[in-house]
């Protein structure tokens, strides 16, 4: 999927400037060039995962008959999944169920995918939104701070702590945080569970607390670490020098100078990283027993559950693009230079 | 990156720091395992309700399961822990391994064992106002019989014809004596049960969906399910026993990781959860703030030889292994030490059980077992053998391989995920080793599904015609001696032929904070809610 993944834009030296209209016209045309692209992406990852599921030492139903079944059992078992079908057949059966927008039923316990679907995206959303929000919050200011005394207490402690986070795996960040908040020296949080904003706000917030500083932490370091990189180097380039020899104080030029185009490599990371974390949540999910997508995808893999996994995927791959789309353009609001790309 | 002297002092700081929460956290799990020996059973059938007070209304019961619910569809394969909250059952099974009636009134036999006639209570309804008659509990059973995937087809398939004698009445004939019959109607759901009655009603307005939108008549109605999420259910206003349920609901919520399982009880996240390993039934054994109800049931957990394959094929390879296991260090290595070993088929305090079983029991004695493995290397034979279980058992098989060593034997281990396990390893009989664990409450079906030529979960193909013989004698008979004999001479032939290696009795367990009372429950962990309240 690396085609899908937005490349900072290089930017060129400064031309004429383009008219208002032109620069929507180019956004839209670029929105179309990566429609076309989604498609595509989508037909490939969708086929390949179809193929690679069924080819998944393990028969699916085996596992719904379960270990008690017999031979027979299994056999009407396979025959009402229509496992007993080819795979082309199987997946052109679902394309066309996913074009009318049904994405089939679950294997396992019949429930419709969209159904699963639409219960576990707002979850894994909510946990992977905020926690980037709040790695965001920690790092800007941080990196921002070690970039203008580069080598000062800030940038030193905030590295340090950073790589022990970055290097230390989630799971025992986690267990860290339950062990310190949920049972073990105090016991101030929940340490497993997910209450939907809608139905109790403060216990949403609670139960999510340390899921979302679980994931946070590690985000936030290699944040900081990128960012501060690409400041101190925009700090040293002539516009910087400019600003500082019109007057302009510290605060003013590295928030309203500086940051700005130092934060493309930030915006590309921290995209990419929505996009993986709302698949990729499930060892903080399974440890804090969330009902996220992440936590779907490995149940349906181990139970062979294609129909949720196939849906689960789908759901992933075009978040995946849309993300990037949105990136994408975002840079052009970002950086009027890279309107001229292309 | 270098890091400046002062810079990497900050960071062995940190590292310590994080050791020493890491540590902090296992020593106290050490800590709790101090004590020595076996776990005791505790209160395996639940608490003594009557001591424990006049229950009080009122109350929502969280309860953690180790894994999710698939369907409340009886005819589905699962084990799900709600559904007799929604369902009730009309028979329940007795310490003694048999069953007596529960929502159902009377369970007879007029002719030995093929002719059943069973008798419904008066004015018992579903949730959903529709009665539980006959005609329901017929409908119920032909669902069975017709779908040969519903784990209780086997059973169902045995009834050649039933009808309604009158609305509270079903007569039930099957192709031959059965005497074990009623504890169809009684059994856990993972075994199949003909006891867990589904609204007519419901089964005709939801169809293959029933299994989602559920409509019973236990003491709690189905509220809503969210898969991996929760399962909330609420008090049936018109339950049959009169005063019950005392909570206004139960809320299930799928756990399945054991350290965060137990963290969530401890921490009081949830009031109940139920165990299904050692770890944290030491554990909660050990809390002053828990209360753990728990009995070692029949099997537990053992290996399965594969009578098709060398080397186990033959008797001295499998006595060899028994013989070079040392128990004493599997449990000090991995169940804390306090494995309840097992050198039977059912366990110590079962009346089918006998002291000269468990005597004949080959001991830990590597010599002997160097012996045999020469013997069987003389004959020919290649002693050396694959071990293949799931990747959750990896400290196990490395456990094996490091015995099998000493004694010279080189075994190889695989690791599979579950769903591969299940279908690559054992359930198309490509192994020569391998383990499991499986509890069960009453002796049938548990014991023929284990060890009839033919059973279900005799995946190592054991076959012995007598054992044969006498679990159809214990299973048709209606005469409780010849069925305790039956049984027993079972244990002690299966014993004989070492037709697996026992080695350990299952921790199925159910924890819960002390103010909750009256549990009702069978070893194998199934609950009935009607009787459970919470003293706060």
């Amino acid at each position: 999927m690396a085609d899908t993944l937005s490349a900072p834009p290089t930017t060129t030296a400064a031309g004429p400037a383009t008219r208002r209209g032109g620069s929507r016209r180019f956004a839209v045309r670029r929105v179309r060039k990566r429609l076309t692209h989604l498609l595509l992406v989508l037909l490939a990852v969708t086929f390949l995962s179809f193929v690679v599921v069924d080819l998944l030492p393990g028969d699916a139903a085996v596992v719904v008959a379960g270990d008690n079944a017999t031979p027979e059992q299994v056999q009407q078992v396979r025959e009402e999944l229509q496992l007993d079908r080819p795979v082309l057949v199987r997946y052109v059966d679902w394309l066309g169920g996913v074009v009318t927008g049904d994405l089939g039923r679950s294997f396992r316990t019949g429930q419709p995918v969209v159904e699963a679907l639409a219960q576990r995206i707002p979850v894994t959303f909510e946990i992977t939104i905020i926690a980037q929000l709040l790695a965001l919050l920690v790092a800007v200011p941080l990196a921002v701070y070690s970039a203008y005394r580069p080598g000062g207490l800030v940038d030193r402690t905030s590295m340090t702590i950073g790589f022990g986070a970055a290097a230390m795996p989630t799971f025992v960040f986690g267990m860290v945080l339950i062990v310190l908040f949920a049972g073990g020296v105090s016991s101030i949080l929940p340490a497993t569970g997910y209450t939907s904003f809608f139905e109790d706000p403060v216990e949403n917030i609670r139960s999510i607390i340390l899921p979302c500083l679980t994931l946070m932490i590690a985000e936030a370091a290699v944040y900081r670490q990128l960012l501060r990189s690409d400041m101190v180097s925009t700090l040293q380039e002539d516009f910087i020098l400019m600003a500082r020899s019109k007057g302009l104080g510290p605060a003013r030029i590295l928030f309203r100078h500086a940051l700005r185009p130092s934060s493309f490599s930030l915006i590309t990371l921290s995209g990419v990283n929505i996009g993986r974390l709302l698949g990729g949540t499930v060892i903080v999910e399974t440890l804090f027993a969330i009902p996220g997508l992440g936590q779907l995808i490995v149940q349906a893999v181990f139970n062979r559950d294609y129909m949720i996994l196939q849906g689960a995927l789908l759901f992933v791959a075009v978040a995946y693009v849309v993300i990037n789309m949105l990136i994408d353009l975002l840079y052009l609001a970002l950086d009027p230079r890279v309107r001229r790309d292309a | 990156m270098r890091l400046r002297p002062r810079t990497s002092r900050i960071v062995a700081g940190v590292a310590l720091v994080c050791c020493a929460l890491l540590v902090g956290a296992c020593g106290a799990a050490d800590r709790a395992a101090v004590a020595e020996g076996a776990l005791q059973e505790r209160d395996p059938y639940g608490g003594d309700l009557a001591a424990e007070g006049a229950p009080k209304p009122g109350g929502t019961l969280l309860l953690g399961m180790d894994r999710e619910i698939v369907s409340f569809d009886p005819t589905v394969q699962n084990s799900n822990m709600a559904a007799p909250a929604v369902y009730d059952s009309l028979m329940k099974l007795t310490p003694d391994g048999k069953a007596e009636p529960y929502l159902a009134q009377s369970m007879e036999t007029t002719d030995g064992g093929t002719t059943w006639v069973l008798t419904l209570r008066p004015g018992v309804t579903f949730s959903d106002g529709t009665p539980l008659d006959a005609n329901a509990v017929i409908v119920n059973t032909q669902r069975h019989i017709d779908t040969v995937s519903s784990p209780a087809h086997p059973f169902a398939e045995r009834i050649t014809s039933m009808r309604a004698v009158d609305p509270l009445t079903v007569e039930f004939v099957l192709d031959g004596p059965f005497g074990d019959f009623p504890v169809v109607f009684g059994q856990p759901i993972t075994y199949g049960s003909l006891g867990l009655i589904v609204s007519p009603a419901a089964l005709q307005q939801y169809g293959d969906d029933i299994g989602r939108h559920p409509v019973g008549a236990g003491p709690f109605t189905f509220t809503e399910w969210v898969p991996d999420s929760r399962t909330v259910l609420t008090k049936n206003p018109s339950y049959w026993q009169e005063g019950m349920p005392y909570l206004d609901g139960l809320e299930f919520r799928p756990l399945p990781d054991t350290e965060t399982r137990y963290a969530s009880i401890e921490n009081g996240d949830v009031d109940v959860v139920f165990g299904g390993y050692n770890q944290e039934l030491v554990r909660a054994s050990q809390n002053p703030n828990l209360r753990i109800y728990y009995g070692p049931g029949n099997a537990g957990e053992y290996l399965y030889f594969n009578f098709n394959k060398a080397p186990f094929d033959d008797r001295r390879m499998r006595e060899a292994l028994i013989s070079s296991l040392d128990l004493n260090a599997l449990a000090a290595s991995q169940y804390s030490g306090r494995l309840v070993s097992a050198t039977s088929l059912f366990t110590e305090s079962s009346p089918y059980h006998t002291a000269a079983a468990s005597d004949a029991w080959p001991r830990y004695d590597p010599e002997r077992a160097r012996g045999l493995i020469e013997e069987y290397r003389a004959g020919g034979g290649d002693p050396d053998f694959t071990f293949k279980t799931t990747q959750t058992r990896v400290p196990f098989g490395e456990f094996l391989q490091a015995q099998m060593a000493a004694v010279g034997i080189d075994v190889q281990l695989q690791f599979y995920d579950l769903a591969q396990y299940s279908s690559s390893v054992v359930q198309s009989n490509d192994f020569q080793l391998t383990t499991w664990i499986s509890a069960f409450d009453t002796p049938f079906p548990g014991a023929s599904r284990l060890l009839h030529s033919g059973g279900n979960t005799n995946y190592g193909k054991y076959s012995n015609p007598q054992v044969d013989a006498l679990l159809d004698e214990a299973a048709t008979t209606s005469d409780p001696a010849v069925r305790t004999n039956a049984y027993q001479q079972v244990e002690w032939l299966v014993g004989q032929d070492l037709a697996m290696a026992w080695f350990s009795r299952s921790y199925l367990s159910t924890i819960t904070k002390p103010e909750v009372k009256g549990i009702d429950r069978y070893v194998s962990r199934d609950m009935f809610y009607a009787t459970t309240w919470l003293d706060r």
